[in-house]
C-alpha cells in the first residue's frame, strides 16, 4: 500500500498496456535513484578526500608558518582569514644585530590557492633573516623566489621592514599594500607611507626597484600596517571604508585611548561594516616603538671545526672544484656573517696557488684586452695537461674566538712575497693579494711563499 | 648561475645581471654579455643584486670590458651590490671607473 511505503498500486482487472507502462516508469525511477545514490556516494568520497587533503595542508601550514612567540610579542596584531587558508601573511624574525625583520604580505585572491605561495616565502624569509641581509637584498631575493614559484597571474603585495635594536628606526620597502599609517605620538597629525613599488613576483630582477624608506620613530610612536581586506569592508550604503575612513577610526581610537590597539581598531572597522564577516583576508599589525631588548643567545656558541682538503691534479681539473671548496667553507659554523668576504679570500688564495704556484702563469699577460682572454685560455690548456701538483686548503673556524683561519699551500716553487706588486688602478691584474691583505686581520707566508695563511675576523659584520 | 643581459633601447642601456658567484668561471659568459653591444648603446649597467661574492678576476673582467669598449662613448655603473660585495669594490677603488649605485 502507498501509505506503507509503496510507490504505486494497481487494481484488478489489469490493463496490460497500463501495467507495462507503470513497470517501465518504475524501472526508470529505480535507475535514476540508483544513479543519484552512486553520485552521492562519489561526492561523499570526494568531500572526505578534500577534507583530508585540507587537514594535511593545514597541518603543514601550521607547522611551516610559525613565528617565534618571543619575537611576535613585540607586535599587536589581528589575523582574520576569509576562509580556512589565509592569503595574507605576517612573518617576523630576529635579526643577527638584535633587531627584527617583518613582512606583511597579501597574495592575489584568497583561500588555499593563494595561501600556497606563503610556503616558499616563509622559507626564504627565515633564511634571509638569519643571514642578516639588507632590506634591498631581502626584496631582491623574495621577488626571485616568487617569480620562480608562482604562476604568472599570482603575486604578493607586501610591506617588508627591519626594525633596529633600539626600536626607533624602521627601514621599509612597500609594494602594492595600502598606505602604512604612522600617527604622531604628540599631536593628531599623520604620516602615511603609500605603496611605492609594484607587488613582488611581477618584475624581473633588473626591473625591480628596491628603494626603501627610513622611518624614525619617537618612543611609543606606532606603526600601523594592514591588508586591503580591512579597508574594503562596506557599510549599509555600500561605501567602502578606504584609507581616509580608517584614518578617522584611528583618530577616534587615539582620542579615546591615546593608544591604538589592534583588536579595538578591528572592532571599530567591524562596527562600520554592514556585514560582520569580512569578505577578504584581513591582517592588522601594530608596532609600538621601544627598545627591543631581544636576548642575545649568548649561551650558544657555534662549533669549532677544521676542514683540510687535499686537491690533486685530477681534482684541480674539475671545473666546479672551487665552488665545492667554497660550499664546504660556507657550511662551517661561525662563518655566516662574513660568508661573501670569506669566499673572496678563498677564491683569491686558490687562484694564486693554482695559476702562479702550479701553472706558473704570468699575470702581466692580462695587461691588454686580448691578453686577458689569452691568460684564461692558457690557464685552461695548462690545466688540462696537468699531471702532478697539489693544493692543500685548510679552513679552521673558531666561533668562540670569532675568527676563521685559512691556509693554502701549493706544491709549486713559491714566490718572492716581499716585493710589493701593488696594482695600478687601470691594470686588470694584481689586485688579489691587496684585497686579501685588506680584508684579513693578518696575512703571513711560509715555505718561500708557497704557503699563505690568513686570519679573518667574523665579528666585523658592520661593514661600513 | 648565469649571466643575463637585457638591452633597453629607449634608455639606450645594456644591463648585465650576474647571478651567484662572480669569479673566473664567468670569464667567457661575461665577455659574451657585451660582445654584440647595440650601436645605439650609451650606458652599461652591471647589476650585482644577486651576486653572492666576487674576486679579483671579476674585477679584472669589469676593467677588461671597459678596455674592450674603449672606442665607444659609454658610461658605466655597478648597481645594487650587497654590502660585502660593495666592500670589495670600495677597497679596489672601483668608484673611480664605475658609477656605484
Amino acid at each position: 500500500m502507498p501509505g506503507n511505503g509503496g510507490n504505486d498500486f494497481a487494481t484488478k482487472p489489469f490493463d496490460k498496456h497500463i501495467l507495462v507502462a507503470k513497470i517501465r516508469a518504475h524501472l526508470k525511477i529505480r535507475a535514476l535513484s540508483q544513479f543519484i545514490e552512486q553520485q552521492n556516494k562519489a561526492l561523499r568520497i570526494y568531500q572526505q578526500r578534500v577534507a583530508r587533503e585540507h587537514a594535511i595542508v593545514e597541518h603543514i601550514f601550521s607547522h611551516a608558518i610559525v613565528n617565534k612567540p618571543e619575537i611576535l610579542a613585540h607586535f599587536d596584531y589581528c589575523l582574520t582569514p576569509a576562509e580556512t587558508f589565509n592569503g595574507d601573511l605576517f612573518l617576523c624574525e630576529a635579526s643577527p644585530s638584535g633587531g627584527i625583520y617583518f613582512l606583511v604580505g597579501d597574495f592575489t585572491g584568497h583561500g588555499l590557492a593563494s595561501a600556497i605561495g606563503a610556503l616558499p616565502v616563509t622559507r626564504a624569509f627565515k633564511e634571509l633573516s638569519q643571514q642578516g641581509v639588507s632590506i634591498p637584498e631581502f626584496i631582491t631575493d623574495l621577488n626571485h623566489v616568487l617569480l620562480q614559484f608562482l604562476p604568472g597571474d599570482m603575486f604578493m603585495a607586501a610591506v617588508v621592514g627591519e626594525i633596529n635594536a633600539e626600536g626607533n628606526r624602521v627601514t621599509v620597502w612597500q609594494g602594492g599594500m595600502p598606505a602604512t599609517l604612522i600617527p604622531s605620538a604628540s599631536d593628531f597629525s599623520f604620516r602615511t607611507l603609500p605603496s611605492r613599488h609594484m607587488a613582488l613576483g611581477i618584475l624581473e630582477d633588473h626591473e625591480l626597484n628596491t628603494d626603501c624608506e627610513i622611518i624614525q620613530l619617537e618612543k611609543n610612536q606606532q606603526l600601523v600596517i594592514y591588508s586591503d581586506g580591512l579597508i574594503e569592508s562596506a557599510n549599509d550604503n555600500n561605501d567602502m571604508l578606504l584609507e581616509e575612513g580608517l584614518i578617522d577610526l584611528v583618530k577616534m581610537e587615539l582620542k579615546e585611548h591615546n593608544y591604538i590597539s589592534a583588536a579595538s581598531l578591528r572592532e571599530r572597522v567591524a562596527n562600520y561594516a554592514s556585514n560582520e564577516v569580512f569578505d577578504d583576508d584581513v591582517t592588522l599589525v601594530v608596532f609600538t616603538s621601544k627598545p627591543l631588548n631581544i636576548p642575545k643567545n649568548s649561551d650558544f656558541t657555534g662549533l669549532s671545526s677544521t676542514h683540510e682538503v687535499l686537491l690533486e691534479a685530477q681534482h684541480l681539473k674539475q671545473p666546479d672544484i672551487l665552488q665545492r671548496v667554497l660550499q664546504l667553507a660556507g657550511n662551517c659554523e661561525g662563518t655566516h656573517g662574513v660568508r661573501s668576504i670569506m669566499y673572496t679570500v678563498l677564491s683569491e688564495l686558490f687562484s694564486n696557488a693554482l695559476e702562479h704556484g702550479i701553472l706558473a702563469l704570468d699575470s702581466k699577460l692580462k695587461n691588454d684586452s686580448d691578453g686577458f682572454e689569452l691568460y684564461y685560455e692558457q690557464r685552461e690548456t695548462l690545466l688540462q695537461q696537468l699531471e702532478t701538483g697539489s693544493i692543500t686548503i685548510r679552513i679552521a673556524s673558531k666561533p668562540a674566538k670569532e675568527e676563521i683561519t685559512i691556509s693554502v699551500h701549493d706544491s709549486g716553487q713559491g714566490f718572492d712575497w716581499l716585493v710589493d706588486k701593488s696594482a695600478n688602478h687601470d691594470d686588470a691584474f694584481g689586485r688579489g693579494l691587496m684585497l686579501v691583505k685588506t680584508l684579513c686581520e693578518k696575512v703571513w707566508f711560509e715555505h718561500n711563499g708557497s704557503k699563505v695563511s690568513c686570519v679573518l675576523n667574523t665579528r666585523n659584520t658592520q661593514l661600513f | 648561475m648565469d649571466i643575463i643581459t637585457n638591452y633597453d633601447a629607449q634608455r639606450k642601456t645594456l644591463t648585465i645581471d650576474v647571478d651567484g658567484k662572480f669569479d673566473f668561471s664567468k670569464v667567457e659568459d661575461f665577455r659574451n654579455a657585451y660582445a654584440d653591444l647595440d650601436e645605439s648603446a650609451q650606458h652599461v649597467a652591471v647589476n650585482l643584486a644577486r651576486t653572492e661574492y666576487m674576486d679579483s678576476s671579476a674585477l679584472g673582467m669589469l676593467l677588461n670590458m671597459q678596455k674592450a669598449l674603449a672606442e665607444r662613448k659609454l658610461t658605466y655603473s655597478i648597481d645594487n651590490s650587497r654590502p660585502q660585495v660593495a666592500k670589495i669594490l670600495k677597497i679596489s677603488r672601483f668608484d673611480k671607473k664605475f658609477e656605484i649605485r
